[in-house]
């Protein structure tokens, strides 16, 4: 507590300057259009911008980089909800409900309880932060390969809520999720089911996956729109887009408060354990709601708990992340490995002395992102309006352009065209799963938990010189594994009621 | 050839025959990789088999599921069915890929605006606002992505970069 009253006053001199309150403007705007553009996630965001911190001073540099990663991450969400193409990997989660408030004719309504949740996320993990990084960032350390491997189970846990009326359809669009996860190298180095082809030798991206999944099928069905179910659409979301439509009042603020604070603390946890980042505690956000609400058998369909928890949870891991990052130098995302890159190139080195040699920086860095937020709640208020036109375009006129952007996202993402192809194929691949009933969201799922329950659980085996009980006997692996049998046994309980 | 009908559960027991099929070979294909060397490392091959394995048992349940339905089925008559439009799918995955093909081949400035232009013009029947659309649109993409962005979008004539001082 002491350390906090003394870094304080510093910290607020470091941040109330014109020149940061510039940077963290210009990052915002900046993150926010990055994040919107599929196939720019944080991590390319921040790469792209990096340059830029060479002019800055050591606090601006890194408050500029946190804003725009912070800002893509909403950004990403826009698209989302309103043409069912994530602009980042984490916004995946909010496409479920999202997208299908948007077709409700309520996209502005989504907008605002993404924005406004997204920022009390951002600002709450925040606040814990400045209060209790170093306690945090030591729970961060428990979690060992075997913890992770747990944890890994515990994402996979919630497929039950995404299988419908299906499970059987739904366990095995997570088999495949987990199978094409295990495309490339494998975590000692092995190359796996590359049939001879330079470029599945290095894997499938999860930005294409993403985008074939969820964004390629609804593709597919804008083009095959004609003028008639347009003028039906268009129609419907007229009302929303001049104000007679659903708007979002300060009640409904204050009942997704429960939901907000719930997405938030997990989101403030994962992002504090080096590894899981944002898709992860989204996924997890979005599953403990469903497990809370009232109305679990609505998730999906378009409901306010379900876009706010996952919403959160996604901006809360930003500051979450800061953490092991800055308390212990561990980089817990590729994102958070560019802003360590920036900490370096002003002669700061990540790590615990970090935290006693530079204590207002690390302060500044947690209040900064507190204004951030706010500016990304002025700069999303402001745009809403701007950014829910999508929904008045036609569809059969927006396909092609959405399918144009699609095939460059993928291709941007590593100047590899062989993603956009796989975007292509893939999915076809979702077209026909979801003409014969088999969700893809666990595919997704099964790919993105794939990687981490693969590489802790080899790497655990290892050090467990192969032997599962020492591996699974440890407290917190225990705690976590009890809770995954649990949420597994509670989604399946769930799927069987709908 | 349009639409195309089909019973779900007939479908379902196609696929989960094809699934069945398709694991077994994955599983085949996973012992012609390397045994593990380090001690405790269960392998490359090791979590791939546990991913086949679970599309090999569920889509065995869903084949059992589906025989079974469909047995009752021929007695009630009440088999589900979906319809697919067929050539809607086939032309946008054709043009799509004729798009992917374009980009490495002739670049994107020209298969961007002739993918847009066929098919804006196609769906509005204007060809001077198809042409002025789809121009435009390969403009804001070129600036964003090539020019601010950096992607290394492959191009046909338009420089990838430009020195403005």
């Amino acid at each position: 507590m002491e350390d906090i009253l003394e870094n304080i006053g510093p910290a607020l001199n470091i941040v109330f300057q014109f020149e940061t309150f510039l940077v963290i403007a210009l990052g915002v705007l900046a993150g926010v259009i990055l994040g919107i553009l599929p196939g720019f996630g944080g991590s390319q965001a921040l790469a792209l911008m990096f340059p830029f911190t060479f002019i800055m001073s050591p606090s601006a540099a890194i408050l500029f980089m946190i804003s725009i990663y912070s800002a893509a991450e909403y950004g990403g969400s826009i698209p989302a909800i309103l043409i069912r193409t994530p602009g980042t990997t984490a916004a995946a989660m909010t496409v479920l409900d999202g997208y299908p408030m948007a077709q409700k004719g309520d996209a502005y309504r989504a907008l605002m309880i993404s924005i406004t949740s997204g920022v009390f996320g951002g600002i709450f993990s925040s606040l814990i932060f400045i209060v209790a990084a170093t306690a945090l960032a030591w729970v961060g350390l428990q979690f060992g390969p075997s913890e992770m491997f747990a944890l890994g189970l515990l994402g996979l846990a919630i497929i039950g809520s995404f299988v419908g009326n299906n499970p059987t359809k739904g366990f095995i669009a997570a088999g495949l999720g987990l199978l094409l996860s295990t495309f490339g190298e494998s975590p000692f180095g092995a190359v796996r089911f590359s049939f001879d082809l330079d470029f599945l030798s290095d894997g499938i991206p999860l930005i294409v996956m993403i985008i074939a999944m969820l964004a390629a099928p609804e593709i597919f069905r804008l083009m095959g729109l004609t003028r008639a179910d347009d003028e039906a659409s268009i129609e419907g979301s007229k009302g929303m887009l001049s104000g007679r439509g659903k708007g979002f009042s300060f009640f409904d603020f204050r009942k997704l408060l429960p939901t907000m604070l719930r997405g938030s603390l997990i989101g403030t946890f994962i992002g504090a354990i080096p590894g899981p980042g944002p898709t992860v505690g989204t996924v997890i956000a979005y599953n403990e709601e469903k497990r809370w609400s009232k109305r679990a058998d609505q998730f999906g369909t378009g409901i306010d708990e379900a876009v706010s928890a996952p919403e959160s949870a996604n901006n809360a891991v930003v500051a979450g992340a800061m953490v092991p990052a800055l308390a212990l130098g561990i980089p817990g995302s590729g994102a958070i490995a560019v802003l360590l890159g920036v900490l370096v190139s002003k002669n700061m080195v990540p790590g615990p002395t970090l935290f006693t040699e530079n204590g207002p920086l690390v302060m500044a860095v947690f209040i900064g992102l507190i204004i951030c937020n706010i500016f990304l709640l002025l700069c999303g208020i402001l745009g809403i309006r701007y950014f829910a036109k999508i929904v008045e375009v036609p569809g059969r006129i927006l396909g092609p352009f959405v399918m144009v952007m699609l095939i460059i996202g993928a291709y941007a993402h590593d100047n590899n065209v062989a993603h956009a192809g796989m975007v292509i194929v893939f999915g076809a691949l979702a077209f026909w799963m979801d003409k014969f009933n088999f969700s893809t969201i666990p595919v997704i799922l099964g790919f993105v938990m794939g990687p981490i329950i693969e590489q802790n659980l080899n790497l655990a085996m290892v050090i467990n010189q192969g032997n599962v009980i020492s591996m699974v006997s440890r407290p917190l692996t225990i705690f976590i594994l009890t809770l995954s049998v649990i949420t597994a046994y509670a989604a399946y309980r769930r799927s069987k009621k709908i | 050839m349009s639409n195309w009908t089909v019973n779900l559960t007939k479908a379902d027991i196609v696929n989960a025959f094809l699934l069945l099929c398709f694991s077994v070979s994955g599983v085949y294909i996973t012992t012609t990789w390397l045994p593990p060397v380090m001690p405790g490392d269960p392998g490359a091959a090791f979590f791939p088999r546990i991913a086949l394995s679970v599309i090999f048992i569920f889509s065995f349940v869903l084949f059992v599921q589906k025989i079974r339905t469909r047995l009752h089925d021929r007695t009630t008559s009440s088999a589900p069915h979906i319809t697919i439009d067929l050539s809607k799918f086939f032309w946008t995955l054709l043009f799509s890929s004729l798009l992917v093909a374009g980009i490495s081949t002739i670049g994107f400035e020209f298969s961007g605006f002739l993918f847009l232009f066929i098919l804006l013009w196609q769906r509005t029947s204007r060809w001077v606002w198809a042409f002025f659309m789809s121009l435009s649109a390969v403009a804001i993409m070129y600036l964003i992505f090539v020019l601010i962005l950096k992607v290394r979008l492959p191009l046909l004539f338009l420089p990838d970069y430009i020195k403005f001082f």
